[in-house]
């Protein structure tokens, strides 16, 4: 059955003459429908126990070995594929096209740990990924970057996740696979430039943790998102925080927002308000200034659909603009079909772009604008706590938490009277 | 002695280490020196391959150049899967050293660092300092939507050049399509368009077009659409992509139509308005002549129209005007007629007036884009109504003018003269055409002239049947004529022999064209005559539009465009729909 896939997706060539040996192929062959299942069952039982390991035993060193297996199990073995961070295009484009048959096994690793994140935050980032795993463990001299930095450099998961919808939506590609840093290095091959930005980032995971969770991630951002409803998510300590502020200098990702003791917490001042009504008021006007530049912007990001690209390269060589032709142009003409057919499509492709783009530059402004809002506040905490959206249920708050400590040996102590 | 193991650990970690980083640095070397050696996919375009390719292209029997691309296929597919498999090998290496230098260094960076000092709880954030934060991530923020923006702004510029949609486009993105593409269509567009007055090259010939031997308006049969006209007119419909453009007149306004070419669909009407300035005065036009018989031109981005009382405009595919200008005054005998002629990224505009003595005359080229004059020839001729035709000889282009008493070449880009043939006289209404190395020359109702390209003197004259409006067509070997009084005649396009001559009981004032296989008649009370186009006169088939007709008609493809005094009528066999 594979070996039937295999054919139907890429016709091989005939060497009946010169008994020429076909190589294997480089990417993970389909899976059988009972590895389908096995998949799934992976997933489930590696989100429910990152899930108790998170909440119940807050162990961070158990939580290191289940990141350890999904990165051997989803990472090196299934090699990157199927992955929840790629599933947000199937998705998308069972959405806008009809004719693509949405996998079953795509739409549970796109939307279980979204379920989970739902209502007991994000588990599946703290030892389910494998992207996350990988760069976690190469964590070793974490490098606390200014908050300014981090809220700047999270911007990019935003317009990266715009972006990735608009090609799946508009049939442009699945650009999260395609520039994919870590799937080279699972599959052991793949284009230098892209292993080689695999290496890199692997690098400053060894000082900045998970770079590319934190900063380009587009299933994070809705992981967290998801997260910031959640009701049982991964607290710094169920006792009271003594402001101690360990969790916040241990945490590598700038999830810990800071306390408000009750002597500064003021009421708003006139300052304060003005502020925020500003930017309340500013908010629409990002969005259709987003709307417009996104909109500009479709006729070029149109040129990643093929047949945008055929029909540019068509025109370019009808009109001496370029020389010689491609392999496209020339089967292009081969097979008679009318140019203006094609330019037909192709304007219509663009005008889909523009469409996506002003959406997706619509997306942008509102995070950017909602983001001011939220920065325009005065925070009000009366301990330290996890951010809703950013924390990644690493679990290395817990293991620096005095009140923690203190728990686990009234525990450990409760054990030993029991056992006694 | 424990001191001691620590010690002897820490250099065979030390070591061990050392020949991890040396053995990746090698694997790693390996893998960029594979990649460098190309990709998988170059196989394809492997310019051995290629050539041999070629070469059976033209030996398509030889089995073996056949056997050798087999062969060389083999040979490259072998080589460059022994490099992936040496890519994949290198893969492991690196990943494997990399590997064990990663533990051992985490090992040993974990094991000897230096332990932390205990710190002190730093106190609280003061409240302003918070706010002080959230302000410079407010700030941050902005400086990242302000990058993102500048990425968008260079991205941009590098839009997908498409040709113009066949569709009209919005009015605010016409403009930018037009500024995305090339300047100028290539010849290879040009041809595939009908974009001037008798088509590409003034000929009247659509060589490849094809028309049913019988329609009928009344009926309906073999018609495919019919559409009111807004505006009278006499200039000719032209074709670009899927759009019929046409101009239309009255004392009060000029406008330029565009109608889809499927459906007849008026998809927009054009004003033309010059800015800033008061409109100029109707041209004093004679019945005969409208005040719309400039046939307009386009280059495939804007449509361009000229009107006798001076006003010029470039229109985008959206219906936007681009520029407009008054060019006048064009005031001659019976109203202005010469239609408009367009080389590359030159509009040309052949201004003859008055008698030779007057001075009047004169061909302007203007800049497409921007309607500003590129450069002004005098010309010392007479007031004449024919058009210009650009015409390739040796490669090189010329544009074609005739007017008493002048056959006249120029140089398209710079308005050079290039040659002349002193032998025309009269109102020069008809346009000269080009067929063959010959060009054909008209005197209304005094002579044809044959002449060749740069020769001084005329080849052949021919002094009957001579019409005073409409222009010649030829099919390469013979040349059809027909006078405004229906008299059809045949003569051969080289010696100017006569080879036959038939009266038709009609009047013309449209000119002949060869639609493919036909030549087609289409007299001014409408009716369509189709001729068999050689040495002997054979009417093959009939047209009925039931309206008057004076406009040259438009062939392209399976269908004609035929523009009547109230309508624009599209001709094509029900089969071809």
């Amino acid at each position: 059955m594979i070996a039937a896939q295999i054919n139907q997706r890429f016709p091989p060539p005939q060497f009946t003459e010169t008994g020429h040996q076909l190589p294997h192929l480089t990417a993970p062959p389909p899976r059988l429908g009972a590895l389908d299942w096995l998949d799934m069952g992976v997933l489930l039982a590696c989100l429910a126990l990152a899930t108790w390991l998170v909440l119940r035993r807050r162990q961070r060193r158990e939580l290191m070995l289940l990141g350890l297996f999904s990165l051997l199990y989803f990472g090196f073995w299934r090699n990157g594929c199927v992955c929840a961070i790629g599933s947000i295009q199937n998705i998308t484009q069972a959405l806008f096209d009809s004719s693509y048959a949405l996998p079953l096994t795509v739409l549970v690793f796109g939307v279980l740990p979204l379920a989970f994140a739902l209502v007991v935050g994000r588990v599946f980032c703290a030892a389910v990924c494998p992207h996350g795993a990988f760069q976690d463990l190469m964590l070793l001299k974490p490098v606390t970057l200014p908050v300014w930095l981090e809220h700047g450099l999270r911007l990019l998961a935003y317009v990266y996740l715009g972006l990735a919808v608009v090609f799946a939506a508009t049939g442009g590609g699945y650009i999260i696979c395609r520039f994919d840093p870590f799937v080279q290095i699972f599959r052991l091959t793949g284009s230098l430039t892209m292993i080689l930005t695999g290496v890199i980032f692997l690098l400053m995971s060894i000082f900045i943790g998970r770079p590319y969770c934190r900063f380009l991630c587009p299933y994070g951002v809705l992981l967290g998102l998801a997260g910031s409803v959640s009701r049982w998510r991964a607290r710094i300590t169920p006792d009271k925080c003594t402001l101690c502020r360990r969790c916040q200098n241990e945490c590598p990702f700038n999830a810990i927002n800071k306390a408000t003791p009750r002597t500064l917490q003021i009421d708003p001042t006139p300052e304060d308000k003005r502020r925020l009504v500003i930017r309340c008021a500013l908010l629409p006007t990002v969005i259709v200034a987003g709307l417009w530049l996104g909109g500009l912007s479709g006729d070029s990001l149109a040129k990643a659909h093929h047949t945008v690209a055929l029909a540019e390269r068509i025109h370019l060589e009808d009109a001496g603009a370029v020389t010689g032709a491609t392999d496209a142009s020339n089967g292009f003409r081969a097979e008679g079909t009318p140019p203006e057919k094609l330019f037909a499509e192709a304007h219509a492709l663009v005008h889909r772009y523009v469409l996506a783009g002003r959406l997706c530059g619509a997306w942008v402004g509102l995070i950017v604008g909602l983001k001011l809002i939220v920065l325009a506040w005065r925070p009000r905490r009366p301990e330290f706590e996890t951010d809703a959206v950013r924390c990644v249920a690493c679990a290395r708050c817990f293991e620096h938490c005095p009140q923690e400590h203190k728990r686990r040996q009234q525990k450990a102590e409760i054990n030993g009277v029991l056992a006694s | 002695m424990q001191e001691h193991r620590k010690v002897l650990l820490r250099q065979v970690s030390f070591a061990v280490m050392l020949a991890a980083a040396l053995f990746s640095v090698a694997a790693g070397g390996l893998l960029a020196w594979v990649e460098s050696q190309g990709k998988v996919a170059a196989l394809v375009n492997a310019p051995e391959i290629a050539k041999l390719h070629e070469q059976l292209r033209k030996q398509p029997k030889d089995e073996a150049l056949k056997q050798q691309i087999r062969a060389l296929d083999h040979q490259l597919r072998h080589d460059t899967f022994r490099r992936l498999n040496l890519s994949h090998g290198a893969a492991r290496a690196l990943l494997f050293g990399g590997l064990v230098l990663f533990l051992l260094g985490a090992h040993g960076y974990l094991v000897f660092r230096p332990r932390p000092a205990p710190q002190h709880h730093p106190r609280p954030a003061h409240h302003d300092e918070e706010m002080h934060m959230r302000q410079t991530t407010a700030l941050a923020v902005v400086a990242m939507l302000a990058i993102i923006v500048a990425f968008v702004a260079l991205l941009t510029r590098h839009p997908a050049q498409l040709p113009a949609p066949p569709a009209p486009a919005p009015a605010a993105g016409g403009g930018q399509t037009a500024a995305a593409l090339p300047p100028f269509p290539t010849p290879e567009e040009i041809q595939k368009n009908w974009p001037s007055f008798r088509g590409p090259d003034g000929s009247g010939v659509a060589k490849g077009a094809s028309l049913p031997l019988s329609f009928d308006a009344k009926t309906g049969a073999n018609v495919r659409w019919k559409t009111p006209i807004p505006l009278p007119g006499m200039s000719s419909p032209i074709i670009w992509g899927g759009s019929v453009f046409l101009t239309g007149a009255d004392e009060s306004s000029n406008c330029v139509y565009r109608f889809d070419a499927d459906t007849g669909q008026l998809l927009w009407s054009a004003l033309l308005k010059v800015p800033g300035g008061a409109r100029p005065a109707p041209a004093k036009v004679a019945d005969d002549t409208s005040l719309a018989a400039p046939t307009a031109v386009s280059d495939g981005r804007r449509v361009y129209a000229l009107f006798p009382n001076g006003e010029i405009a470039a229109f985008d595919f959206a219906g936007k005007q681009v520029w407009a200008r008054n060019i006048g005054p064009l005031e001659n005998n019976y109203g202005f007629a010469a239609s408009l002629a367009l080389h590359q990224d030159r509009l040309l505009i052949q201004i003859d007036r008055g008698v030779v003595e007057d001075n009047l005359s004169k061909l302007v080229a203007l800049d497409a884009v921007t309607g500003k004059d590129l450069w002004q020839k005098p010309r010392p001729v007479a007031g004449s109504w024919s058009s210009p035709i650009l015409i390739t000889v040796e490669g090189k282009p010329q544009l074609l003018t005739s007017a008493a008493p002048l056959l006249c070449a120029y140089n398209p880009l710079d308005g050079a003269e290039l040659w002349r043939v002193n032998c025309l006289e009269s109102d020069v209404a008809p346009s000269p055409i080009f067929a063959a190395g010959m060009i054909i020359a008209v005197a209304p109702n005094t002579s044809i002239f044959g002449v060749k390209p740069g020769d001084t003197k005329i080849t052949w004259k021919l002094e009957n049947n001579v019409p005073d409006a409409t222009s010649p067509v030829s099919d390469g070997v013979n040349f059809y004529i027909v006078d405004s009084e229906g008299m059809v005649m045949c003569a051969d396009l080289q010696t100017g022999q006569t080879k036959w001559q038939h009266e038709i009981d009609d009047r013309f004032y449209a000119s002949p064209t060869l639609v493919g296989d036909k030549l087609l008649l289409v007299s001014r009370k409408g009716h369509a005559y189709m001729l068999k186009p050689g040495d002997k006169f054979e009417q093959i088939g009939k047209g009925e539009l039931g309206e008057e007709c004076n406009a040259s008609p438009a062939p392209l493809g399976s269908r004609l465009y035929v523009r009547c005094k109230d309508h624009l009528f599209c001709v094509e066999a029900k089969e071809s729909k």
